[in-house]
């Protein structure tokens, strides 16, 4: 598992419906508050807000548009023995890196559109933050819900291992009277 | 198994806190109060202290082998179970309050982000209180000392006391202490206070306080502008010394480190009583913090970073307020290993790379913000042109003076990483050494804006996994990927 790897080519997709679902009804209700209020507020401050409105609109259209093409080129991520990295985000970029030993959950979600298209969020907790991986193919998610669990199955177990011998050697040490 | 209930104390506090934050109510129906206002008042304080009833009546701690469970809720229940080797920090408060009803507040920290604050608060008498602890200790060491919780310990059951003290703040430390951090925050309210002097006296509205004002305005007038300013600074500076001194006289008060093989326990107050037990192992960073009076005396401010503790209101997480090298060398290092580092490799520097490019490019954001400024406050005349000349030059100062530090944090910044520890030290005007044990870190995150990408180079942010609030973030600016790549390898491979 130790290469980058991109997330599903599906990803794109998922983006682009969940953010022009929430373009659209933003603009439903930018539409509706404006014959509401039509009447009952004075014109300038009408044009004032009904141009805030299509300058949102127009930023969140092409952040519907635009944005999934070059976040899913950014978006890259590597599950290694020791560590997870992922990088994200595209003017200003992330790079997380956290060791598997610190992992507390391992939490597979999947929302409507997901669902549709097949998809899974992969979110791993710490004991601080939590962090997704979006958008995995199912067969990919659950490799790696699976490939987690173990590796800190195995870690646990260490150490544990690493404690039990640490306190039999204080025994011993004691018993000796060293 | 053992049950406990908090003290009865417990639906006074509640109460009052309840009240707190419902305070506007009273204070919206205090304006033409009628009967009925009254009765309603009335009402509301009825149901708030049949509230804080119901909380009290149906909150228990039940003691278990390896864990204590926290039932509550009177129409929704709800179980929290806490493991003993879990906990974070035990937390012993006797404030104001508690001491006017006799009873004692415990603290427990378990780190968890579920309970939200991830603190339980348990009010009871000092004898119980003391009891719960050592019940905490002894099954977290398992080895059962006690029966029945809320009986007394007998002689011959109560554990030897194992803390030993390792120093108790003389009264000469205490002031040292405070002289030698003047706090800006301070400085900014007393010298509010000092140029509205004149104001402030005459809401006394007293012959005396005008009579005096007088004399200070008559007594000031005759005196150059610059001797004024510069008499008035000394007088602030004075002012600033002398409150900072009685702030750390109360709140330090009695400080005191004690230590065992699992703890630390610190204690300190004067009028409100603060202990605190910190399990060894849960202490994730230590920093050694030296302002510039500090500096010049060699003396260090020991602060560590852990769950618990710090985490109040105008609270630090302070391990001991002042100290010399020898004892951070010859004591601190002794009590805690995994944070022993040499001062000498201090001097290595490794990594980092300065970024010419960044302090150019935030020079230029600076002069386009103060030419903006310019023809905007020109154009629209908003104010005087000379005012708006005054602006830019102040902005052109200040960009300067921002490139000059950036350029003096890198000439002053050192750092040393190895397989077990991380040494950060900052130093320009006040130094902070940062001494990170690998093992503490939670996770890494490597930030890069425009400028870094294009230069290869990042922010490297450590995060101790303590919750951002409790100073969790550790940021290294201007790195190069290898080092990162270093950081890396070093912290989760060894």
């Amino acid at each position: 598992m130790e290469e980058y790897k991109k997330l599903s080519p599906k990803a794109k997709t998922s983006w682009f419906i969940a953010r022009i679902i929430f373009t659209l009804s933003l603009f439903i209700i930018t539409i509706t508050s404006y014959f509401f209020f039509k009447n009952k507020i004075s014109s300038s401050f009408l044009k004032i807000s009904l141009i805030i409105s299509a300058i949102l609109l127009i930023l969140l259209l092409l952040n519907a548009l635009i944005y999934p093409w070059y976040e899913y080129k950014q978006w890259k991520y590597m599950i290694s023995e020791d560590d997870i990295k992922f990088s994200e985000g595209i003017f200003f970029t992330k790079n997380f890196i956290i060791p598997i030993i610190r992992l507390q959950e391992i939490r597979l979600n999947q929302g409507p559109i997901n669902k549709k298209l097949n998809l899974y969020d992969v979110i791993i907790s710490t004991s601080n933050i939590s962090h997704k991986i979006p958008n995995l193919e199912e067969s990919e998610a659950l490799k790696i819900s699976e490939f987690l669990s173990k590796k800190i199955k195995e870690k646990v177990n260490k150490e544990i291992l690493e404690e039990i011998n640490s306190k039999e050697n204080i025994i011993n040490l004691n018993e000796t009277g060293e | 198994m053992n049950r406990i209930r908090n003290s009865k104390v417990f639906i006074i506090k509640d109460a009052l806190k309840t009240l707190k934050n419902t305070f506007f109510i009273f204070l919206a129906a205090l304006i033409d109060m009628e009967f009925y206002d009254l009765l309603i008042i009335l009402a509301i304080l009825s149901i708030i202290l049949i509230k804080s009833f119901i909380v009290w009546k149906n909150y228990y701690i039940s003691i278990l082998e390896d864990r204590f469970i926290i039932d509550q809720g009177a129409f929704y229940k709800k179980k929290t179970e806490i493991f003993y080797d879990k906990i974070h920090t035990m937390d012993v408060k006797k404030d104001l309050f508690c001491r006017l009803f006799d009873v004692v507040e415990l603290k427990i920290d378990n780190g968890s982000t579920e309970l939200g604050k991830a603190e339980i608060s348990i009010i009871l008498g000092e004898d119980k209180i003391n009891n719960f602890v050592e019940v905490v200790e002894s099954r977290k060491n398992n080895t059962n000392i006690i029966d029945n919780i809320n009986e007394p310990l007998k002689d011959d059951k109560k554990p030897k006391d194992t803390n030993y003290q390792i120093r108790k703040i003389t009264t000469k430390e205490l002031i040292l202490s405070a002289l030698l951090r003047p706090n800006l925050g301070t400085l900014i309210i007393v010298s509010t206070f000092f140029f509205n002097i004149g104001e402030i006296l005459e809401t006394f509205n007293s012959n005396i306080f005008i009579q005096l004002e007088s004399i200070f305005n008559k007594y000031m007038a005759q005196l150059e502008l610059w001797t004024a300013i510069l008499l008035g600074t000394i007088a602030i500076l004075i002012f600033n010394f002398i409150l900072d001194i009685i702030i750390s006289l109360i709140r330090y008060s009695s400080f005191t480190l004690s230590a065992n093989k699992e703890n630390i326990k610190i204690s300190y107050g004067f009028i409100t009583l603060k202990e605190y037990t910190i399990p060894i192992n849960k202490i994730k960073a230590v920093i050694l913090k030296q302002s510039f009076f500090q500096k010049l005396f060699g003396y260090y401010r020991v602060e560590i970073r852990n769950m618990g503790y710090g985490d109040e209101k105008n609270e630090i997480a302070i391990l001991f307020p002042i100290c010399d090298k020898a004892f951070i060398e010859e004591t601190l290092f002794r009590l805690l290993p995994s944070f022993k580092f040499e001062e000498k490799e201090l001097n290595l520097k490794e990594g980092k790379e300065f970024n010419k490019i960044s302090i150019i490019y935030s020079f230029i954001i600076m002069l386009a913000i103060a030419l903006i400024s310019l023809l905007v406050f020109s154009i629209f005349k908003l104010i005087e042109f000379k005012i708006s000349l005054m602006i830019f030059l102040a902005l052109i100062l200040l960009s300067l003076i921002v490139c000059f530090i950036t350029y003096m944090q890198y000439k002053r910044y050192k750092l040393i990483i190895n397989k077990n520890t991380i040494v950060y030290c900052k130093d320009l005007i006040n130094k902070n050494i940062f001494i990170i044990p690998t093992k503490s870190i939670e996770y890494i995150n490597l930030k890069q804006g425009p400028i870094k990408k294009k230069y290869k180079h990042y922010s490297l942010y450590l995060d101790l996994g303590i919750g951002l609030a409790r100073g969790s973030l550790i940021a290294i600016e201007n790195i190069k990927k290898d080092f990162a790549d270093k950081i890396d390898a070093v912290i989760y491979k060894g």
